[in-house]
């Protein structure tokens, strides 16, 4: 179980194996006059993995910046774990402590070492101590095979390994959501598969995981689900078996035909 | 395409560096050539000597002042960049307007609205130098909070995202994520802005007649009626540390620049 009060009427209530944990309605968002997200509607249970896939713009790593609070809500609304989203700022701190976050483009701390990265939020946010972060830290990063660069520092680490860290710096505040954005769009061919594995690992062991990815291998066999983001629009939901052999939308279909 | 760019610099670098020494040399000949040399003969500087221990003195008032710009700034300048980075407008625009009057209006005139209108308004009466440390210190925050302000546009927004999504508290993410990149990136402009203000500690001493070093120069000129010496022995010592410092930090520039990513 997670450390975050249970007691406020807007807080994490501990969805259980099959609840949903991400609820969203009829969700908007704007960029001045430009509607980057049209009343989009889904539902992640715990345990799903869910990917996303779809056209550049078609508003996909907006969607799950919203998810943690990265941008604001225009209309609808985000529950996660019992917390709504439009909300105060405690609240999307504390969805921000359910929710962990793998960019693109890494996004360590540079001038930290590999521990440094990985210690400073569960040590901040969470309270723990520094023995218990370290013990952390150090067992999160054998989990994704790097246990031996802990003190290293990012610069130090080919760019597999560099996403790997983050993967496990996320992991350290033991969040119950993983979003994932193009986790390995920025990568080398040869280092795409060591992320691609750790994450097939987090996702049998359970974790509730949205990945936007062009990886549709990775798509095909872990994901529960598909979703085609195109034009702010959730445009097909299905199972990746149905979603990549029987095409039920024009765009989607077009999408596949230059991806596969 | 870099190297090109990289070479040219080198090319550009050495044109200017001929450029330089040919314009020193072209203004020594031009005042060697018109020197009044029985003036120049009659020139001596050992009796600067005897006022050494003035001379020392004032020189440490103005390590002090050049001292406390670099702290004083430092310190407020960070704390109203924070403050300009503010979601709340109305604290934006303070922090802008602060910068924008103490940047824009001549120090010499801030000291003498600090020393001699202040009390007026306020009622509270300062001594000269603490008028100095306080117009130096105002103005050193408001040059530093543009400096610092540069420094935490340039630290990349994805490193405050990831800071954001893992939950760090406000406070975390700025002493911990922002600031010490942002400080890193600026050192170099804080240092040669420090320069600066080590020269423009010569204002106060003239302006409030503080006696920091170049008053006490000043003051060994009107005790000996020798005009042209101390003048040109205080130009000399601003010009020489001055000098180096700006060069001692071009080379930490150049080792920060080197070690980065
Ligand atoms: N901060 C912003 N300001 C203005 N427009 C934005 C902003 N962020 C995103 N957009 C616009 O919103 C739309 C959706 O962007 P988004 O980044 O979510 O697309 P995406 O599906 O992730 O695309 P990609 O595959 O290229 O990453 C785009 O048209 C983009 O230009
Ligand atoms: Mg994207």
């Amino acid at each position: 179980m997670t450390e975050t009060a249970q007691d406020s009427a807007n807080g994490a209530n501990g969805a259980k194996e099959g609840d949903p944990i991400v609820l969203c309605r009829d969700v908007v968002k704007r960029f001045g006059d430009f509607t980057a997200l049209d009343a989009v509607s889904t539902e992640v249970r715990v345990g799903e993995v869910v990917c996303i896939v779809g056209p550049s713009g078609g508003g996909k790593s907006t969607f799950l910046r919203m998810i943690n609070g990265l941008e604001g809500i225009d209309g609808g609304e985000i529950v996660v774990d019992g917390i709504h989203l439009p909300g105060g700022k405690k609240d999307i701190q504390n969805v921000r402590r359910e929710v962990g976050m793998v960019f693109q483009s890494f996004n360590l701390f540079m001038h930290m070492s590999v521990r440094q990265n990985l210690i400073l939020a569960p040590m901040t946010a969470r309270g723990l101590g520094r023995k218990e972060a370290d013990d952390r830290a150090e067992r999160l990063l054998e989990r994704v095979g790097i246990g031996d660069q802990i003190d290293k520092y990012p610069s130090q680490l080919s760019g597999g390994q560099q996403q790997r860290v983050a993967i496990a710096r996320a992991l350290a505040m033991e969040p119950r959501v993983m979003l994932f954005d193009e986790p390995t769009s920025a990568l080398d061919p040869e280092m795409i598969k060591e992320v691609l594995d750790v994450m097939r690992e987090l996702a049998e062991s359970g974790m509730t995981m949205l990945v936007v990815t062009h990886e549709m291998g990775f798509a095909r066999e872990v994901a529960g689900r598909v979703l085609f983001m195109a034009d702010g629009q959730i445009l097909v939901d299905a199972p990746p078996e149905r979603f990549f052999s029987e095409a039920e939308d024009e765009r989607q279909a077009n999408f596949l035909s230059k991806i596969l | 395409m870099i190297r090109a760019g990289t070479r040219a610099g080198t090319l550009g670098g050495l044109a200017n560096r001929w450029g330089f020494h040919a314009v020193l040399l072209a203004l020594g000949a031009l005042m060697l050539a018109n020197l009044n040399w029985t003036l120049v003969r009659s020139f001596e500087f050992a009796f600067i000597w005897e006022y050494r221990i003035a001379l020392i003195n004032g020189f440490g008032i103005t390590l002090l002042l050049t001292v406390e710009a670099g702290i004083v700034g430092i310190l407020f300048g960070t704390l109203f960049a924070i403050g300009s980075q503010s979601p709340f407008a109305p604290l934006r625009w303070l922090v802008a307007a602060y910068v924008e009057v103490f940047r824009n209006t001549p120090l010499l005139v801030q000291l003498l609205w600090i020393h001699f209108a202040l009390p007026l308004v306020t009622g509270i009466n300062t001594t000269a130098l603490v008028s100095g440390i306080i117009g130096i210190g105002l103005q050193a925050a408001a040059y530093y909070t543009e400096i610092m302000r540069a420094g935490i546009q340039a630290v990349p927004r994805g490193q405050i995202e990831a800071a954001q999504a893992l939950g760090l508290p406000a406070r975390t993410r700025w002493t911990r994520v922002v600031l010490p990149p942002a400080i890193r990136t600026v050192i170099p402009a804080l240092l040669n802005q420090n320069i600066s203000f080590f020269k423009a500690t010569a204002i106060v001493g003239l302006g409030l007649l503080v006696d920091d070093f170049f008053n006490s120069a000043l003051r060994v000129s009107n005790d000996t009626f020798h005009f042209i010496e101390p003048l040109t022995f205080a130009a000399a010592v601003y010009l020489v540390l001055g000098w180096q410092a700006g060069r001692w930090t071009l080379r930490l520039e150049r080792r920060l620049t080197r070690g980065e990513r």
